[in-house]
């Protein structure tokens, strides 16, 4: 049976990293509850429409250029639509990114860990053999992507279907596109370079 | 091993306890104006819960809100002799046995009062069935078929009155004044 004990506080980049979420997604207008006992989800959100979703808030404290910098890992769970799994990577001390991950994606992204304790770790800079491109380029749709939670009714649909997923992905990144069109944005000559 | 995270005041402290022995985590709001408390049960439901202290001994006040399957009211009574009262009520039990909302808006229930409809015992005796009963939250699941309807929240005051006669039956025995059968010539066994 869990019990009530002396509290250890919480790693300042943890804090750091639920200072951050909490503030973007306060922003969207949605209700934030932390956990009274440390145990199971990190925080729930309560949407204005009474939805209650489970947010598991990952922080990588890896120092950028390191192999482990957007490297997350959480134990073994069984993907549900209501769960997000938030990747925050850290720079210089402070919040850089967040990836807003709805769980099946981060579990299908991930690789289970063939260690004892079950996990599930993601590397955001592997992938780039199987997806031409790094998964944290591949996935940047979820980059910061936090209308995901705060306007939830709109994607809950996508999220009940392995199909919805392929398409929440399109979505999601044809929205970056837009928004940050110059990172998108590809040279004529670098467009014959790739296409020969 | 589960940690408390966060200074907690001792009511809160109490029902998380609680709570975690039946598998229920208690989340509190992130912020000051967020409120009330949200409880997960072991399979997945999110309950609301409303922690009250009373301002009077007995008295709980809430503002009026709509009853809802999913809202239980938490009222605690600190007796230093006696030790904590925890009175788990479904929201539309309070809704139903508290006062029209007074002028500030609030609903006023009074463990105390005695309603002569509900035969003449105060408040506080009539729902005993729902002191501690922590399981309607952490057993949520079972109870929950009892909420859906007002007939089902009779059924509850009638399965939890029965719980607790079952639980503690010298609490609820009452001596019924019987004169005992003695066979006789005047009372033959068989007619």
């Amino acid at each position: 049976m869990a019990t009530l004990t002396a509290a250890p506080p919480l790693p300042v980049a943890q804090q750091l990293a639920e200072l951050y979420v909490f503030g973007e997604l306060l922003k969207g207008g949605v209700n934030l509850y932390r956990p009274l006992v440390n145990a199971g989800a990190d925080a729930l959100a309560r949407l204005a429409d009474g939805q209650t979703l489970d947010l598991q808030i990952l922080v990588s404290t890896a120092a950028a250029g390191s192999p482990t910098h957007r490297r997350f890992a959480l134990p073994d769970y069984r993907p549900r639509p209501d769960r997000f799994i938030l990747c925050v990577t850290m720079a210089d001390g402070q919040p850089e990114n967040a990836w807003v991950f709805p769980s099946l994606v981060f579990y299908a992204y991930s690789t289970a860990a063939r260690s004892k304790a079950k996990t599930r770790c993601l590397d955001l800079d592997s992938g780039a053999k199987k997806y031409d491109v790094p998964l944290w380029d591949y996935l940047r749709g979820f980059r910061d992507r936090w209308e995901l939670i705060t306007n939830y009714a709109q994607y809950r649909r996508l999220m009940t279907s392995p199909e919805g997923f392929v398409d929440l992905e399109d979505i999601v990144t044809a929205k970056e596109a837009f928004e940050q069109p110059d990172e998108e944005r590809m040279t004529y000559e670098e467009y014959i370079r790739s296409n020969p | 091993m589960a940690t408390l995270q966060i200074a907690v005041s001792p009511a809160e402290q109490f029902v998380g306890n609680e709570l975690l022995k039946g598998g229920v985590s208690l989340y509190r709001p992130a912020t000051e104006s967020g409120g009330d408390f949200l409880a997960k049960t072991p399979k997945g439901a999110i309950l609301e819960l409303t922690l009250l202290t009373p301002p009077e001994p007995g008295i709980f006040a809430l503002p009026d809100v709509r009853p809802d399957p999913k809202r239980f009211i938490v009222a605690l009574e600190f007796d230093h002799a006696a030790g904590p009262a925890v009175w788990i009520f479904p929201s539309r039990v309070f809704h139903a046995y508290s006062a029209e909302p007074d002028g500030n808006g609030l609903r006023r229930l009074d463990l105390d009062e005695v309603r002569p409809i509900l035969l003449d015992e105060p408040l506080r005796e009539y729902l005993r069935g729902f002191r501690d009963r922590w399981e309607l939250i952490t057993d949520y699941a079972y109870y929950r078929r009892f909420m859906k309807s007002p007939e089902g929240y009779a059924d509850l005051e009638d399965e939890l009155l029965m719980l607790l006669a079952v639980e503690r039956p010298a609490a609820e025995y009452a001596p019924v004044p019987y004169t005992p059968f003695v066979p006789g010539p005047s009372n033959a066994l068989y007619g």
